[in-house]
């Protein structure tokens, strides 16, 4: 009945959050107005503050736009940021921030409709499977779509544990609250997410015999 | 245990992240629970998709290049950027609250048009808070369109009327304004003057007193027409305090410096 760890759909099994002593001298060096090592820094993390974007927007050009301002932000913001070893968790906290302002000004009028999985039609005809019915639905997209069923803050929390691997106490310092919050947020995330998946998908109802 | 509470942790046990100290108590319900067992049979698999889905979906590459784009965007904003906040790109070398300091003192420039001057009599020169968010233009050299909502600034004081305040006997880079047009454009300012208290005592006695043969209120007018802004700077040498003042004087084109006379 314990559930195995491989179940988690982590796209990103080793998140670090503590910094590496070379992280930490490009940090230093770029705080210093060193290009090369800004540079370093951005290659470094943007594959990941890429990816947390994507996650949230589901677009990816919207996501290129939103890494882009994460290090045009974090450049600006250097000079005034001291405590190094929380740079990961600021950072992280940084594209959550800016996903969620790209977000908001892209949200002018738009109403998600569960419909945009697919055609319900196609649905009740369906007898591959839930597997089967994704694989000819249109897939772009359908995770950011997901976390549009859920408030800021679920969807938050989902995309850092779910899809990114992020850990309930490193989550808790990216959003700076408690592991509490986090599990609340955490566990309302994956209900209601669920309750989708069965609403509209029924044989996701079924119980075992 | 109550199915209702069990059904938060089966959403947390199936990512492994139920506290230890709960997992006994959940198992056991489980045990005795066969809608609780289905509902977390439903979650794994509600899981195992996500991760399916999560692994199909994923972003175009990000382009060869990205850094260099970023780089290369970073470079574009400084030069596109209106003056004032190219100077908080200045890289100053002093201590991280003296850098702060400068940058803010170039909104001091164009801070407080709209402030009730009566209001500001009061306590002028005390270390104060201004809730200030303001934007800054410069619609010609020498002038500067601002409009505010207020943010917090420390130790900035005014514009006042320069008659209507005493200058605190403490470090610090100064302003003298004048509206040209204070009919028609209320919030323009013009920038007559920068400069160190030091300077201003030294080049004129009656400045602090200002009477209407001084050519620093020409501009303005008369005395009464002319504004002061200061920026208090307690703990700052007199070098930091020349490179603000320089950085001021390049980006605002005042009418008279120390040493272009007045």
């Amino acid at each position: 009945m314990i559930p195995q760890a491989s179940i988690l759909p982590i796209l990103h099994p080793n998140p670090v959050i503590t910094l590496p002593e070379k992280e930490l001298s490009l940090i230093t060096e770029a705080k210093k107005g060193d290009l090369a090592a800004f540079r370093e820094l951005i290659e470094m993390y943007s594959p990941r503050i890429y990816s947390i974007a994507y996650h949230l927007t589901g677009n990816s050009a919207d996501a290129q736009d939103i890494a882009q301002e994460v290090f045009i932000k974090l450049h600006g913001a250097l000079d005034r940021f001291n405590d190094q070893y929380r740079f990961a968790p600021w950072l992280y906290r940084l594209t959550l921030n800016a996903a969620i302002d790209y977000q908001r000004k892209q949200a002018h009028g738009r109403e998600l409709q569960f419909s945009e999985f697919g055609n319900p039609g196609a649905i009740a005809d369906n007898h591959g499977g839930p597997e089967a019915w994704f694989e000819k639905t249109e897939l772009l997209g359908i995770i950011s779509r997901l976390t549009e069923l859920l408030t800021k803050k679920q969807s938050r929390v989902f995309v850092l544990r779910d899809l990114q691997g992020f850990s309930t106490p490193e989550i808790a310092k990216i959003l700076q609250c408690s592991e509490i919050t986090v599990r609340v947020h955490l566990a309302n995330a994956r209900t209601r997410i669920k309750n989708a998946l069965v609403k509209f998908y029924p044989e996701f109802a079924a119980d075992n015999p | 245990m109550k199915c209702l509470r069990a059904e938060q942790q089966l959403a947390l046990f199936v990512g492994g992240d139920l506290p230890e100290s709960e997992t006994a108590e959940l198992t056991a319900h489980l045990e005795s629970c066969r809608a609780c067992a289905n509902e977390l049979e439903r979650l794994k698999r509600a899981q195992e998709l996500l991760g399916k889905l999560a692994r199909s979906d994923q972003p175009d590459p990000l382009p060869a290049d990205f850094s260099g784009q970023v780089l290369a965007e970073i470079q574009k904003r400084r030069l596109d950027k209106p003056p004032f906040i190219s100077l908080f790109a200045i890289r100053i070398r002093w201590k991280p609250a003296l850098a702060l300091s400068g940058a803010v003192l170039v909104i001091l420039l164009a801070i407080g048009v709209t402030r009730d001057l009566r209001q500001s009599r009061r306590g002028l020169f005390a270390n104060r808070t201004l809730k200030t968010r303001q934007s800054l233009t410069v619609v010609n050299p020498g002038e500067v369109l601002w409009s505010a909502k207020f943010h917090f600034i420390r130790n900035l004081i005014g514009p006042a009327r320069l008659t209507e305040v005493t200058i605190p006997d403490e470090p610090g880079i100064y302003a003298i304004l004048h509206k040209p047009d204070p009919v028609n454009r209320p919030k323009i300012f013009a920038v007559t003057f920068i400069g160190e208290k030091s300077e201003l005592s030294s080049l004129s006695e009656s400045l602090l007193k200002p009477g209407p043969g001084n050519r620093l209120f020409t501009r303005a007018g008369s005395p009464d027409s002319a504004y002061i802004v200061l920026y208090l700077l307690p703990e700052s040498t007199e070098e930091q305090r020349r490179q603000i003042k320089e950085a001021l004087i390049a980006r605002y084109e005042p009418d008279f410096t120390h040493n272009g006379g007045i």
